[in-house]
């Protein structure tokens, strides 16, 4: 599978967050798009494939997911509960990407199965190396599990 | 008692009884034995004394005959009639002892039988005789010499002699028999006698233990009774505790003088014309508590309401107990005055629904502390990125286009931006550092201190500095991350108060004794006055401008938090520029706990 032709996630309520992620995976040069949605509820809507995100074509299933926690209408926990209960997106990588060090979130977020947690580094270098470790790391080294994309 | 009771198996009434009745039957047997006994030797007697009296009247008989035969014979001899008138007696004689023979003989057959021959012989004999007086007075001597002559030797004579000799020998047989058997009654009759005599005193002795044993028990019984109830006077009368006894209706027939002073009465004499449920403070409690279990139940330690004669209400702790006692029911109560408890206990409830309220406060504070430090660590940090992360942005993407002032204009956002959000993460170490629970466990100091070393290493390096661990370190019991938040702040404290242009050089060890260690970090930096030595470890406190020693005044802070939180204490030495020598002092790690 050509990991490069699908889009990763990016669950960001914060546009400030929003833009500096996007601008630093623009650093990184990525080859992947990256797909922004602004709470829990549209990346449920986008990860189920109901509009506008009912075209598969255009909107296919993530690489992997950024998801950040404190979120509008549905938080990032609920969202990583309701993907690791959905049979198809149940093996999606979900990396958390938050402000929050509490350890009651970072315990929660495993208990739910998260595959790695982050949190935001002040500064744009760091969060360019953090970008950069990211798409190393889950897009060139990390062995994909078999998704129904369709 | 119990082994007596244990030995015979029968009752001591039933054992008195039986007693008397075996006494009773060896002395009627014993009476009844005897007077057979006696009646046959009485009878044994009599018939000894008959044939006696046959045997004398036997001698008798021969003696008349003799007598009238020797007078005849004289007559004859002389033929004075005076010789015969004087032995004329003889033939009467020998007539009455056969009258008498006869008499004895009325149950003897056989002596009948030769008592009726030898009646013949005699009486012919006698006629003998008489013919020969006649014949002598008649025809003078020699015809009756004669006929003496003829008659000596006659066949009468010797036959009456053989029969009076056989008749005499079966008279003397009988004698002999007669007073064996006497003897033999006799004998028999002294036995009984003794033996039952023997037997009546056994029986009477044995009675006698017995009774005598069962008196003494029941003078012990009784001896243990009275001292028993002389105790229960003692113990009812010098109680403490407040002791009733009352009827069913509640007339109180008992009262110690605890009762009396409980309830404020004058005298005992008034509080037993009281009845017993006035006690109460409310008098329809004492029905439902005695109506309120089995018969011959009781209650304990029942908390009720008192009232005394004064009117004020008590608290008792009752305990109650029902007892029959000659057909009447009646009730024991123990009596304390639990006043002062139960208001205490009333206190403390009191007081204690406070501190629950106060809990709940405090942990609504410290909810609200929690949702504070994640909302400073959230929504006070998305600002300060933004801050930064789009003065980098600016500077890389449009530094060309701005001049040197603007450069430092957004260089100024950048430093300010990252001050900020160093003293945000500070701050939430130490808070973080006063909430939830933490274990203690062994940790090694020598790990804990490396991984600090490891953090620092960068800006030691770059001022040309050097740590020094003297190993081993010990091991100690702690919280992981908690010491090494305090390890890495007192690292990076003694590498940066050090003056700019000397390298910091820094020497860390350990020394335990009296089940504590202490850590030692020691730097050559520029020391602590003595008036500033408790301040150092207050939150926020600084002794320098942010320009020459830049921090956020907490690392200190985390340190003595973190220790207090790890039950150690901190400390420093120091001398102004001769350095500071820091130390920490935990609970040492079990040498065994590998």
């Amino acid at each position: 599978m050509n990991a490069n032709a699908f889009p990763i996630l990016l669950v960001e309520d914060s546009p400030d967050d929003a833009l500096l992620i996007q601008r630093a995976f623009r650093k990184a040069n990525m080859a992947n798009p990256v797909q922004l949605v602004r709470d829990g509820e549209e990346a449920v809507a986008y990860l189920s494939g109901a509009p506008p995100w009912d075209d598969r074509a255009r909107f296919p299933l993530p690489v992997f997911m950024l998801l950040d926690l404190k979120l509008p209408r549905r938080s990032g926990l609920e969202v990583l509960a309701w993907v690791r209960q959905e049979s198809t997106v149940k093996r999606l990588p979900v990396v958390v990407l938050t402000s929050s060090r509490e350890s009651v979130d970072v315990n929660r977020a495993y208990d739910l199965g998260v595959n790695s947690y982050l949190t935001k580094p002040v500064g744009f270098e760091a969060l360019l190396e953090m970008v950069k470790s990211v798409n190393l790391y889950w897009l060139v080294l990390n062995e994909y599990p078999e998704m129904r994309r369709g | 008692m119990q082994g007596i009771e244990s030995r015979f198996w029968l009752p001591i009434r039933t054992r008195v009884n039986l007693g008397f009745t075996l006494a009773m039957g060896l002395v009627v047997a014993v009476a009844a034995l005897s007077d057979q006994s006696v009646g046959r030797l009485v009878e044994t007697g009599e018939r000894v004394g008959q044939t006696q009296r046959a045997l004398t009247a036997l001698e008798s008989l021969l003696a008349g005959t003799t007598a009238a035969e020797t007078a005849v014979r004289g007559y004859v001899l002389t033929g004075e009639e005076r010789i015969l008138e004087g032995h004329e007696g003889g033939a009467p004689r020998a007539q009455a002892a056969l009258a008498e023979l006869k008499r004895l003989a009325a149950d003897d057959p056989e002596q009948q039988r030769r008592l009726a021959r030898l009646e013949g012989l005699v009486a012919e004999r006698l006629l003998s005789l008489q013919e020969t007086a006649a014949l002598r007075r008649e025809q003078g001597l020699a015809a009756a010499a004669e006929r003496v002559r003829a008659s000596s030797d006659s066949v009468v004579d010797a036959t009456t002699r053989a029969l009076i000799d056989e008749m005499r020998g079966v008279e003397h047989a009988l004698l002999t028999a007669r007073s064996a058997a006497a003897a033999a009654t006799a004998s028999r009759t002294r036995w009984i006698i003794l033996i039952g005599g023997g037997a009546l005193v056994a029986v009477a002795l044995g009675s006698t233990v017995l009774i005598r044993r069962e008196i003494e028990r029941r003078r012990r019984a009784d001896r243990g009774l009275r001292a028993s109830a002389a105790r229960y006077r003692v113990l009812f009368d010098r109680n403490l505790a407040a002791i009733a006894r009352s009827r069913r209706d509640g007339t109180v027939l008992d009262c110690n003088p605890a009762l009396v002073r409980l309830l404020g009465y004058a005298s005992r004499e008034e509080a037993l014309g009281t009845n017993a449920s006035q006690f109460y403070a409310d008098p329809a409690e004492r029905e439902r508590l005695v109506s309120g279990f089995e018969p011959g139940g009781g209650v304990v330690d029942q908390e009720v309401r008192f009232r005394r004669k004064d009117g004020e209400v008590i608290w008792v702790s009752m305990t109650f107990v029902e007892f029959e006692e000659n057909g009447q029911t009646g009730f024991e109560a123990l009596m304390l005055d639990i006043t002062d408890r139960k208001e205490a206990a009333e206190q403390i409830e009191a007081l204690n629904a406070a501190l629950a309220g106060q809990v709940g406060e405090l942990d609504a504070a410290n909810r609200e502390l929690d949702a504070f430090s994640y909302s400073i660590s959230h929504d006070l940090r998305a600002p300060l990125r933004a801050m930064q992360g789009f003065a980098e942005a600016l500077l890389e993407d449009y530094g060309e286009r701005l001049d040197a002032a603007g450069h430092d204009y957004a260089q100024r956002i950048v430093a300010a931006s990252r001050q900020m959000d160093v003293l945000i993460q500070d701050l939430l170490a130490y808070s973080r550092l006063g909430r939830g629970e933490i274990s203690l466990d062994p940790v090694s100091l020598e790990t804990v201190v490396d991984e600090a070393c490891g953090t620092l290493e960068m800006e030691v390096k770059e001022r040309g500095g050097e740590i020094n661990v003297e190993r081993p370190l010990h091991r100690v019991l702690a919280h992981r991350a908690v010491l090494g938040q305090i390890v890495t702040n007192l690292l990076a404290n003694a590498v940066k108060f050090t003056p700019a242009a000397t390298p910091p050089r820094v020497r860390v060890r350990s020394e335990a004794g009296g089940g504590r260690v202490r850590l030692w970090v020691e730097d050559n930096g520029i020391g602590i006055e003595p008036q500033h030595r408790e301040r150092i470890f207050r939150a926020f406190e600084r002794l320098h401008g942010a320009q020459q020693y830049p921090g956020t005044g907490i690392g200190l802070a985390i340190v003595q938090k973190g220790t207090a939180r790890l039950g150690g204490r901190v400390g420093v030495e120091s001398e102004p520029g001769a350095g500071s020598r820091f130390w920490v002092e935990l609970r040492e790690a079990e040498v065994s706990v590998a």
